[in-house]
Parts: C-alpha cells; structure tokens; sequence
C-alpha cells in the first residue's frame, strides 16, 4: 500500500514527497494478537497515554519494545487542555515523562474540558466557544508544549450537545486555538460527521471550514444512533435521533469518503489512526478497514494530482 | 472575564441530576441562583435541552466505566502471549 499512497501523495505536491501517508491503528490489549501478526500491514500505533502514566520500569521497557515493532504515537484523554482553568502541572508532567521515555512520532490531547472546580465530567466536553475560551485554551497549550518540550496535536471532539454560550461555530473556534498555539490538527472524521449530522450541517461543508493545512493526523471510528429522549419529544411524535461516537462500530462509509475528501484538499502527509475501544471484531475486519482508509487516501491524493495537471 | 465559572456550573449540570432537572425547569431561576452573569443565564434559557440529557446520561455512562477495574498495563501488553 504504502507505494501506492506514496506515488499519490507525490504528484499531489512536492511536500507531500517527504514522507508517505501512513495507516495505524490504536494499541489495545485485545487487538494485541492481531496486531503482532500483522505488523506489515500496519504502518504506525496509537497507545492511550493515560493508561501508561503509572507504567513501571518494567512496564516502559515493554513499551519501547512496542516502539520498536512500528512507529508510536501517545494519546491523552484527560488533560482538559481546552477548559478554562490552567491544566494541573501534574498531569503535563505525566506526559512529559512518557514522552521523554518513549520518543513517540507525535503526541495528542482534545479540544475538551473534563473538569471543573474539581468536578470529574468523567470524559470529553465541548466547552462554550467563545474568545475568552480560545485565550486559556492556548495559555494551557503553550504551557503543556514548554513542560513536554513539543506541542501536541489537538483533537475535535464529538459533542451530543451544542454547548451554550458559544459565539463561534467549531471550526472558527477550533482554528483560533490551533493558530495562537501553533498546533497541528488531529482532526476525527467520525466526530466530525456526528456533529455535523445531529446538528444540521452537511459533513462535507463542515469539513471545508476546517484549517486543513493544520491536519497532521486522523482518527477514524463508528458509532451508533440513539433516540432523544422522550422528556423533550411532543407527545406522539418519533423521536429525532442523534449520533452517538462509540468506538465500537466499523467506519461508516461516508466517513472514508471525508478521509477522500481530506487528502484531496490537504497535500501534506496523514498519519491515520483506526479507533475500536469495543465489540471487536475478527481482527480481518479491521484490517479492511485500513484498507479501505488506504484507498481513501489514494483515491483524494489521485483527485489532487489531477486537478493540478488540468490546471497546469 | 474568565467563563471558568459557567463552565463549572455545566460540569455540575453534567453530572448533578437534581441541578439538571432543577435547570431545564426554569432556566432563569437555576441560572440566577447559580451567580452566572446575565449573558450566561440569557445562553443557558436556551440551552438544547435533549442534548443536555444525552450528553449527561453519555458522561454517566463514561464514569461508570471508570469505575471498572482496569487491568495493569503489563498484563494488557502480554495479554497476547496467553492466546
């Protein structure tokens, strides 16, 4: 695959020729087997960094092990670098050990705030998105990227709820942190698509109005439709449903045709990541899917190519 | 003006089921009693209220699996060896 894609992103632009894209998947403990026995068709792996921020000697020791087979990458889930309160020193410094111990390709963290006033929300919020939210999102990110020694990249996060207060839409709000933080853009597809679809836009527009020379990463997942609930559904109506981002679905279709889509308007390399946190399936299934991200990847990078010869 | 105060107040509504409930029936008197400024309580009077209760019960859900007890790092990156 990877000379195909690589053939692609070349014609695409000559930045594009630095590296190939590349298709990973995230490291999870029932995957493991299946992971081992397919390092050829995985290009890179995306280990959860909370998970690890206790690890023994013993236990980086096997990490860098890990390291060794393909390319890393460190994820957070809990720093809450986009709430308003600064990020606890304790929680970069975390990050900054696992990072100086295991020399990953890149690290992340979400556009989300997870608590407040010592009140655990228990996973990622969208706060309101104003300006004064933008400043202390980037005063937490320049103070993570001085105490890690790198910036990290920054994902979109799927939302259920539109968050009050807000006076900018996503992108905006999105594409000011990352320009006063300097950061590159960890954007996921499948949270992009939810929030499109539960709250009225089309995914493609949504897409558009991202920074996408920021992209450096993708996260692709599925999820499922749930119903509102029928406190706010007139009596005798249907209730409207929502997407929920489970992580434990394959890719839906329309979220590989974005990833198209994506590498057509963004010459740079991808480092895209598949995400299963449940219901695993036949490893092969998986496999598939980063398949078909492949082909996703070479069918927008054959697009760009020839919308430049035709313009040429 | 730091908005770390509303945000505070949506973890609470987040994770708080009587604030939640006390909120979506009247938003003004909840917000008021809060000591959010006028232009949050103006926000939170239009607040989604389905999503508010699917983001809420999605955060429930997400706590409850953090109570489940994890396995040590080295066992889930061994795990493979015992398949």
């Amino acid at each position: 695959m990877a000379a195909a894609v690589a053939a692609g992103a070349a014609v695409a632009e000559p930045a594009a020729a630095a590296r190939p894209d590349r298709v990973g998947i995230g490291w999870r403990g029932e995957l493991a087997a299946g992971i081992f026995a397919h390092l050829d068709r995985i290009d890179l792996l995306e280990v959860i960094a909370d998970d690890c921020f206790r690890a023994t000697t013993r236990e980086l020791r096997a990490l860098s092990t890990l390291a060794a087979q393909a390319p890393l990458t460190l994820h957070g889930v809990a720093m809450g670098l986009a709430g308003s309160e600064p990020v606890e020193t304790r929680r970069i410094d975390a990050m900054a050990r696992l990072v100086d111990a295991l020399q990953p390709a890149s690290w992340s963290e979400h556009l989300a705030f997870v608590r407040a006033r010592g009140i655990e929300i228990g996973h990622l919020a969208a706060p309101p998105r104003t300006p004064r939210n933008v400043d202390a999102a980037i005063a937490n990110i320049g103070r993570a990227t001085r105490l890690v020694g790198r910036a990290p990249l920054l994902e979109n996060i799927a939302t259920l709820i539109e968050p009050p207060a807000s006076t900018l839409d996503e992108p905006a709000w999105a594409g000011a942190i990352l320009d006063g933080a300097d950061a590159g853009l960890l954007l996921d597809l499948h949270n992009l698509y939810a929030n499109a679809l539960n709250f009225g836009e089309k995914p493609e527009a949504l897409l558009e109005r991202f920074p996408l020379h920021r992209v450096r990463a993708v996260h692709l997942s599925g999820g499922r439709w749930i119903p509102e609930p029928r406190e706010e559904t007139a009596t005798g109506a249907t209730p409207r449903m929502r997407l929920l981002d489970d992580h434990v679905h394959d890719v839906p279709d329309p979220v590989f045709a974005l990833l198209a889509r994506l590498a057509e308007r963004a010459p740079q390399p991808l480092d895209v990541i598949l995400e299963r946190d449940g219901g695993f399936p036949d490893f092969a299934c998986l496999l598939a899917q980063l398949d078909a991200a492949r082909e996703a990847l070479r069918t927008g990078r054959l697009r760009a190519a020839t919308t430049l010869r035709e313009a040429a | 003006m730091s908005q770390a105060p509303l945000e505070a107040y949506l973890a609470r509504l987040y994770t708080d089921d009587a604030l939640r409930e006390a909120l979506l029936a009247d938003p003004a008197c909840a917000a008021r009693d809060a000591g959010l400024d006028e232009a949050d309580a103006a926000a939170l009077s239009g607040i989604d209220r389905a999503g508010l209760r699917m983001a809420a019960a999605s955060f429930a859900h997400k706590r409850e699996q953090h109570r489940k007890p994890k396995m040590r790092l080295h066992e889930r990156l061994r795990g493979w060896w015992r398949r």
